[in-house]
């Protein structure tokens, strides 16, 4: 539920001078993003550093990521970044370390188990766009798990795939491995 | 349904692209710039995100994934995918149970699904046959001439039949071991004869052979007479070292009804095996499973009694340090007690962290994490014994979709 198209001003949690950049996004939406989280982006942060720009306060328009999606990414990342600074305050005790852990694995959970099948999907292209390779491993497992134990058919639909062997072919696979077809989740 | 886009179509200008297609990105633009960039991005999956996919995913789904269509199809079966992601694919050891006497069929257990799958065995006539395996390939050899012998790939099929070991052709005991090198790739296999010396019940004629895959030959390294000592079926390599198992053949003390030799497969000396290779087991046992977890021998044996050795009262696990015995677990009497009636034999089999254990008489079967140290009894096989003298007995194995022999 995004809002519409205005201005959507998202502030980080950490510090208050951290500097910020502007990224808009396809839908017009429009957010301010903390440095840090913003250079996890490493398409951004490749395009700051290999090309020696100065980073002063300069509005970058992504074609190929919608607000909603962005909202979510940024959500992501900023969590993902204080979870890094509690895991290394909690280094050597490993209670400490135990509990970050757990908090990080809930937060997780609750992150995914809120997004649709489709905005799973959107947001796997979005954050591989903006090369981010934490939160794309995070999302890669997220859809393995959503695929493992379920039928052809689900995941055909699921990835919008359109059947193209013919009925002998797609028995002959089956045959050949039989018992993997076997116990899966209905759909 | 408004909003909601696919995979294969997420251009503004909704032109049909072809499927595998990836479009160039526009530059990111500066507003300063004042340019106005393309902006359609063809969104489909390209191949390295799905192949990370489905590298994530248990080994029956990766079969049920090739069934979606001929492209996913094709990257399930490609060497890229299978190679690449090896590491991610495997998936922890799978134990499969024989549920009848006589048909080599049966169940494989995974256990990190808790599910048992009918997989059809390749090749392999009778669940007595001696079985081996290392890291994904595993080796059939016939109880009887042992002539056939076959190495292969359970969860893909494919196989391999062996020239037939030299030696003794009908010897009394013979053990099959396998050991694969990942790195070359190649395999060895050894095979353990042992043959009594006819008119003397002492006596045993001892061989050991060895299958090298890259010279495809094999070679008969030891052949010695035993006095007092004979082989069996126990054997398993470790390290480039060949242990097998030796049962007294005298009225010894019961600390000598078992002992180990360990081989080396790299000095493959001819002969003076027990003088030295010989190493003591750790208490009297009724019996001894050997094991190859993570490149540490590892025995699980039934405790006998102090006075009736040939008497089961637990069970135990031992890890082999250097010629040092050390001990690992115990199995907690609950469990023990949980096999019900439970013979002074028994079947065990593992490889990287899990131990499997199960009676002869009963489809129960027992895990033991070596990591966590933890014992859990698997789901329950779907299979029921339906007459007494049923046999159960099984094989580990890690499910692997990339190594053929």
């Amino acid at each position: 539920m995004a809002d519409d198209g205005v201005n959507t001003k998202v502030e980080a949690v950490s510090k208050a001078t951290t500097e910020t950049i502007e990224l808009r996004t396809e839908d017009g939406g429009v957010f301010d993003v903390d440095k840090p989280v913003a250079m996890e982006f490493l398409i951004l942060k490749s395009f700051y550093e290999d090309e020696g720009r100065v980073f002063d306060k300069t509005s970058i328009r992504l074609p190929n990521v919608k607000q909603l999606e962005l909202s979510k990414v940024i959500e992501y990342c900023t969590r993902a970044l204080e979870f890094g600074a509690k895991s290394a305050a909690a280094a050597g005790d490993k209670d400490a370390e135990r509990m970050v852990r757990q908090e990080r694995e809930g937060f997780e959970a609750e992150f995914v188990d809120e997004l649709s099948n489709e905005m799973l999907k959107e947001l796997i292209l979005a954050v591989n766009f903006l090369d981010i390779k934490e939160m794309l491993d995070f999302l890669i497992r997220s859809v393995a798990n959503r695929i493992r134990n379920r039928s052809v058919a689900y995941v055909r639909q699921f990835f919008d795939i359109e059947n193209d062997f013919t009925p002998q072919e797609e028995d002959q696979i089956h045959q050949e491995n039989a018992w993997a077809f076997e116990g899966v989740d209905a759909d | 349904m408004a909003g909601e886009s696919s995979w294969t179509n997420h251009c503004l200008d909704d032109t049909p692209r072809e499927i595998g297609e990836f479009d160039s990105f526009s530059e990111l633009d500066d507003e300063s710039s004042n340019e106005t960039t393309a902006v359609s991005l063809e969104l489909i999956l390209p191949d390295d995100l799905l192949e990370r996919i489905l590298a994530y995913l248990p080994i029956a789904s990766i079969f049920r994934a090739g069934c979606v269509c001929k492209r996913w199809h094709e990257i399930v079966s490609s060497n890229r995918f299978l190679w690449n992601f090896s590491h991610v694919l495997s998936q922890k050891p799978w134990y499969f149970m024989f549920t009848n006497s006589g048909e080599p069929i049966g169940y494989a257990y995974d256990p990190i699904l808790r599910k048992w799958y009918g997989i059809e065995l390749p090749e392999i006539k009778a669940p007595d046959w001696s079985i081996a395996s290392s890291c994904g390939l595993v080796g059939f050899m016939d109880n009887e001439s042992r002539s056939e012998l076959y190495i292969c790939n359970p969860i893909t099929k494919r196989c391999k039949k062996l020239e037939e070991p030299p030696g003794l052709k009908f010897s009394d005991y013979s053990s099959l071991a396998v050991s694969v090198n990942r790195i070359s790739p190649g395999y060895l296999i050894t095979v353990v004869k042992s043959k009594q010396v006819p008119g003397n019940f002492f006596q045993w004629d001892i061989s050991i052979h060895i299958y090298d895959s890259e010279t495809i030959m094999w070679t008969t390294s030891l052949t010695e007479v035993l006095t007092g000592w004979r082989g069996g079926d126990e054997s398993v390599i470790c390290n480039g070292i060949l242990y097998f198992l030796i049962y007294s053949t005298g009225s010894g003390v019961p600390e000598s009804r078992h002992g180990l030799v360990a081989y080396s497969l790299s000095s493959r000396t001819s002969h003076g095996l027990l003088n030295r290779s010989f190493i003591p087991v750790p208490c009297p046992l009724t019996c001894g499973r050997l094991m190859n977890l993570k490149g540490k021998l590892v025995m699980v044996g039934g405790i006998g009694k102090q006075d009736r050795a040939d008497i089961i009262k637990g069970i135990g696990i031992w890890v082999l340090n250097g010629r040092e015995w050390r001990e690992i677990a115990r199995m907690p009497h609950k469990f023990f007690q949980g096999f019900g009636e439970f013979d002074d034999v028994f079947a065990s089999s593992g490889t990287d962290d899990l131990i499997y254990i199960q009676s002869y008489g009963a489809p129960a079967l027992l895990i033991f994490d070596m990591n966590q140290k933890q014992w859990k009894w698997s789901l329950k096989c779907p299979v029921t014994k339906r007459f007494p003298l049923q046999l159960f007995t099984g094989f580990c194995f890690e499910p692997r979709l990339e190594i053929a022999p």
